[in-house]
């Protein structure tokens, strides 16, 4: 005899009115959202055939060429350049400090669930104050990844005023949010059996996780965390827009004075620093996983 | 392969890093001391606690709603114009699917030759487009249909396009070549072999992909209007440009409350997809 | 369908895995081919599907030689065979009958096709019929995932019904079953050859399965034919001589 295996009730009768109203309900509203996004983003696909965008387009293409490889600008650029690299790396590293310790706050297999739990009824007061840090760290990774880097950059540039540190604050902050997530959701998912032969050898937390946690989880966070100074190499050049320094900056004015032969060095630059930073990350996570 | 190897000892990373990290101070002319004078970190301090409390007038709340709907109308916007963009590139970047590709049937070192070519051609375009931040495309589009939402859209299509048209041309080349090979058996053309051998099994994913990158363009809206290509950036920029930082606060609770909506509610999408 | 075949030579890059194999099959016979792993058993089967084409050598189906067709030429020839995989191969999340319903791609139009697949499944009488041969009529509109490995295997067997062929080939399609499943999708396969005088080419695993319900065997070793002959004269000692010290006996 066959086991019975329970069906889908959204398969198993595909022809039930149910299902096609449902269906129907939500095509319509896909179709709604797509008609409104495109009503308000003042979408008009002519603008790039008419006789001023076409213009616009061929001004800038033809522009474009050649790039600018004057000796003089060649030296002058070097310095941004290694600059959008210097804040990349230390966004990126300041980002990975601030997200150890909330990151760690933020576990749940840490703080309140699993073996760190306590079996004793506590009272509901004492179970809140167990659990508040868990939320507050949770809540400020969320705040720190919501916001994009540009707007902490934005804020940090009023803050500390403008240059790289700016850059470096607004990167770090954003890195420490998304990087934050990412280590509590990889050390939340870490084997249990080895943490649990651990606690029960009487380690302390501390010992738990420098010797349990870290060591399994390792290859997954230096992965991630160098996958995020690829994508922070991209995202310091654009901080160099709001003021934070680098070939971002250079790239704002080169275009602003509508001189668009440095225009294309600066792009070749960038694309050659987005690839190098590419490979070389790739060649490091394929070295560790 | 030994461990040693692959796991460099802790102390080696942590000089290393430090190297590197002081290198990068000297480099940025960071002035560190700077950082633990209480001065500095005063400044600092006052700021964040001068944006409280936020703006709640009526007038500006408004603005902001307003703007923060034109941010997410574009990020949709110009999420659908890169799967667009990615649906076109795609077939040409996969070797089986491009010109002359193993399932068009046809044999022969002539047409291996063209399909390769096709494929980098297709996949070089692809990085391109990834390559340069929308930011940039921004202003690039800026130049040819004017300030306003409509660049804004552009530009995430075309970079968000590179991201999308990679990932499907990665995922539909990773499928199970069996379901494949036991459509193509049944004496099925390249077109049906594709919708119903490879498109079924790669589909799921390739939403997926699309869902998140919806979740990242949804921050990249929202900084589009530094340069004009509308948007909540606008008022950002507005905003603290000219010192008007109660409002700034009520723009960061604005995009938090917005990016995480975008957030869960492609995560809950997602799940049911997978 | 009647199929010839004259010194067929085959590899892939390397040595060949098929290095000489001559057979001749008449239509409705009924055939199983054993060997050894490596023996070539399933390459055989794509050459016969037209999947891969032979180094060396000629293939004959219907009185007509195969071998070196066009792309078009090929798919129609195909559109007569129906082969039947070890590991079912069909889409895990289409619903039964869209995988049933892939067994007549070949001779539909593309946008018949998609409508079928998009808008309403087409043709839903003639796949209930094959599903009922294969006791599954009322999984119809199951998720084919949600359905166990033995299952999946009858859709697979119910696509290859569906589409009709002239030669059916499978490749060793009770595997991964349980004997007495197996014990029945095997009849299944051999009334449908025996009710409509079809060929049907299965390559097994299971000799027992083998030497209790086929007429005529045909052995492959190192990507030669071993022995072909029909079921009653096959002794232990060719099988042993087949399959060397990892013979058991049957």
């Amino acid at each position: 005899m066959q086991k019975k295996v329970p069906s889908y009730p959204f398969v198993a009768h595909p022809q039930s009115r149910y299902d096609s109203t449902l269906k129907g309900l939500l095509i319509l509203g896909a179709l709604l959202i797509l008609g409104g996004s495109y009503e308000i983003s003042e979408i008009d696909i002519s603008l790039l055939w008419s006789e001023e965008g076409a213009s616009g387009a061929r001004d800038f293409l033809f522009g474009l060429y050649p790039p600018e490889y004057s000796r003089e600008f060649l030296s002058f650029v070097i310095k941004p350049t290694l600059n959008t690299l210097y804040i990349a790396i230390l966004g990126t590293l300041l980002g990975v400090f601030i997200a150890i310790p909330l990151s760690l706050l933020a576990t749940s297999s840490l703080m309140h669930r699993g073996i760190f739990a306590s079996d004793k009824a506590d009272t509901a007061l004492k179970r809140l104050l167990r659990i508040a840090p868990f939320i507050l760290a949770r809540g400020l990774l969320n705040l720190f990844r919501s916001i994009p880097e540009l707007i902490w950059a934005l804020i940090f540039v009023r803050a500390v005023g403008l240059g790289p540190l700016a850059g470096v604050l607004a990167l770090g902050v954003a890195y420490a949010g998304v990087l934050g997530k990412l280590y509590s959701e990889i050390l939340d998912s870490v084997d249990p059996k080895p943490i649990e032969a651990l606690h029960a050898s009487g380690a302390t937390k501390m010992k738990v996780v420098l010797y349990g946690y870290v060591p399994l989880a390792l290859p997954d966070l230096t992965s991630y965390t160098l996958y995020r100074w690829e994508c922070g190499i991209r995202a310091a050049v654009v901080l160099g827009f709001v003021g934070a320094g680098g070939i971002g900056q250079e790239l704002e004015l080169s275009m602003r004075m509508f001189d668009y032969h440095e225009v294309a060095t600066l792009l070749i630059i960038l694309c050659l620093l987005v690839g190098m930073a590419d490979m070389i990350s790739g060649w490091l996570r394929r070295r560790i996983v | 392969m030994d461990i040693a190897r692959k796991c460099p000892p802790v102390l080696t990373v942590i000089v290393i890093l430090s190297l590197i990290a002081a290198l990068s101070i000297r480099g940025l002319e960071l002035d560190l001391s700077l950082l633990f004078s209480t001065d500095f970190l005063k400044q600092i301090l006052s700021y964040f606690y001068d944006l409280y409390p936020p703006d709640l007038s009526g007038g500006f709340l408004r603005e902001a709603l307003v703007a923060s709907v034109e941010t997410l109308a574009i990020s949709i916007m110009g999420t659908f114009f890169a799967l667009i963009i990615a649906i076109v590139f795609t077939p040409f970047a996969i070797r089986a699917m491009s010109v002359g590709g193993g399932l068009s049937g046809e044999r022969g070192i002539k047409s291996s030759l063209l399909r390769s070519a096709v494929v980098f051609i297709s996949r070089m375009i692809l990085n391109l487009l990834r390559s340069i931040p929308e930011l940039i495309w921004a202003i690039i589009f800026i130049l040819v249909v004017g300030l306003g939402p409509f660049a804004g859209v552009l530009a995430l299509a075309l970079h968000t396009g590179g991201v999308l048209g990679k990932l499907y041309a990665d995922v539909l080349e990773n499928v199970d070549p069996g379901p494949v090979e036991s459509i193509a058996a049944t004496g099925a053309g390249r077109m049906k072999i594709f919708f119903y051998g490879i498109l079924p099994q790669a589909l799921p994913q390739c939403l997926s992909y699309t869902l998140y990158r919806w979740e990242m363009n949804i921050r990249g809206a929202a900084i589009l209007g530094f340069v004009g290509a509308g948007g909540i950036g606008l008022l950002f920029y507005k905003s603290i440009s000219l010192f008007h930082t109660d409002r700034v606060l009520t723009l960061i609770i604005i995009v938090f409350i917005m990016v995480n909506l975008v957030d869960n509610l492609s995560l809950y999408l997602r799940k049911r997809l997978l | 369908m009647d199929i010839i075949v004259n010194n067929l030579q085959k590899g892939f890059g390397g040595a060949p895995v098929i290095k000489d194999v001559s057979l001749t099959v008449k239509e409705g016979e009924r055939v199983a081919i054993i060997g050894p792993n490596g023996s070539g058993k399933t390459t055989l089967l794509r050459l016969l599907n037209l999947m891969i084409f032979p180094d060396q050598g000629s293939i004959e189906l219907a009185g007509k030689k195969v071998n070196g067709l066009g792309v078009k030429e090929a798919r129609t020839v195909r559109r007569g065979i129906a082969t039947i995989y070890q590991s079912h191969n069909l889409i895990p999340r289409f619903k039964v009958i869209n995988n049933v319903l892939a067994g007549k791609l070949g001779s539909w139009p593309t946008s018949k096709a998609l409508f079928s697949l998009l808008i309403k499944p087409l043709e839903e009488a003639g796949v209930r019929e094959v599903l009922e041969k294969t006791e599954l009529e009322d999984k119809i509109y199951w998720r084919t995932d949600r359905l166990s490995g033995g299952q999946q295997q009858r859709v697979a067997i119910a696509r290859a019904l569906f589409q009709n062929p002239n030669l059916l080939l499978a490749d060793e399609p009770f595997a991964s079953l349980d004997p007495r499943s197996g014990e029945k999708l095997i009849r299944i396969l051999l009334g449908w050859s025996q009710q409509k005088n079809k060929t049907l080419i299965v390559t097994l695993h299971h000799l027992e399965f083998a030497l209790a319900h086929f007429p005529r065997i045909i052995a492959l070793k190192n990507g030669m034919v071993f022995f072909d002959l029909p079921t009653g004269q096959v002794t232990p000692e060719h099988l042993q001589q087949l399959y060397g010290d990892s013979y058991q006996g049957v």
